[in-house]
């Protein structure tokens, strides 16, 4: 499946497990996610394309099934994702590509989690390090307020 | 404009007998989880946070906040506070990092009429006119 106004070789959205209830803002048309929610790792990756660029994991969502799949993904101590999941469109990926004006420093890739062989869902938002914090913060705000809570 | 809450402010509000609630005390409660989170913070950054704090109630108490949800404030993992406020598909950001100098403030739409983003440091925030635009007003 590609992309709907997003990126060749994506599905049209991708989804963001909820690991924290405070992570979610409520509203009278739908939740949306915190900025806290799009928090890049910390750690820099290496050996990989974008090198020492930092990740924020998702799950491409390929199919009906993916939101599911999401929900019950757990690790040694539970469910990964409590509180559910959010769904982000390519489109507003890329709108909040320009709005916050980083561009080609917010990538985008499908990746296997080694953590999670049985995922086959598993890609990465990445961003460029050297993005000042304050388009960090901006972009992770934006980010959350594109993200619907999937009821 | 809003008095300034005191410590006597807040022990009279959970006396046995409490006044009722006045519109102004609604609009003080909008800002409730930012001040909630300021008990968590080191002196700095609370001191800093309560600046913050005290220029948002002056601001909403001149403004009509009925059916508006609550202000959300969350910690960073590298200690930041970040306070935010969305309405609709709009949101206001206020970050207080750990250096001084990095906090920030941020405004976004990704309402399809009105698309739209600023962002600044905390030496051109202008209250007023970010929250007219968030709310519309």
């Amino acid at each position: 499946m590609s992309a709907a106004g997003g990126e060749v070789g994506y599905p049209a959205t991708c989804l963001r497990g909820i690991r924290l209830g405070k992570w979610i803002v409520k509203g009278p048309d739908g939740s949306v996610l915190a900025g806290t929610a799009y928090e890049f790792e910390p750690s820099a990756r290496t050996g990989l394309p974008h090198e020492c660029w930092r990740e924020a994991s998702i799950n491409w969502e390929d199919d009906e099934k993916a939101v599911d799949f999401t929900r019950r993904q757990r690790n040694a101590k539970g469910l990964l994702h409590q509180h559910g999941v959010g769904r982000l469109s390519v489109t507003d990926i890329e709108l909040c590509r320009s709005l916050i004006r980083v561009a080609e420093r917010l990538g985008l890739e499908r990746r296997a989690d080694p953590d999670q062989p049985e995922n086959p869902y598993h890609g990465n938002l990445l961003l460029d390090p050297e993005v000042p914090i304050a388009f960090q913060r901006q972009l992770a705000g934006a980010l959350g307020l594109a993200t619907s809570v999937v009821s | 404009m809003l008095a300034r809450r005191t410590r006597s402010d807040q022990t009279r509000e959970v006396a046995p007998q409490p006044a009722p609630r006045t519109a102004t005390d609604t609009k003080v409660g909008i800002l409730d989880p930012v001040r909630e989170t300021l008990r968590s913070l080191s002196a700095d950054m609370g001191s800093r946070a309560k600046a913050v704090v005290d220029r948002l109630a002056t601001e909403l108490a001149r403004m009509k906040l009925e059916g508006l949800r609550e202000f959300q404030a969350n910690i960073g993992s590298d200690g930041a506070l970040l306070i935010e406020w969305t309405i609709g598909r709009r949101r206001l950001g206020i970050n207080l990092e750990p250096k001084p100098a990095d906090s920030s403030w941020y405004y976004v739409s990704i309402d399809p009429d009105r698309v739209a983003s600023a962002s600044g440091p905390m030496t051109d925030l202008d209250l007023p006119l970010l929250l007219r635009r968030l709310t519309g007003e």
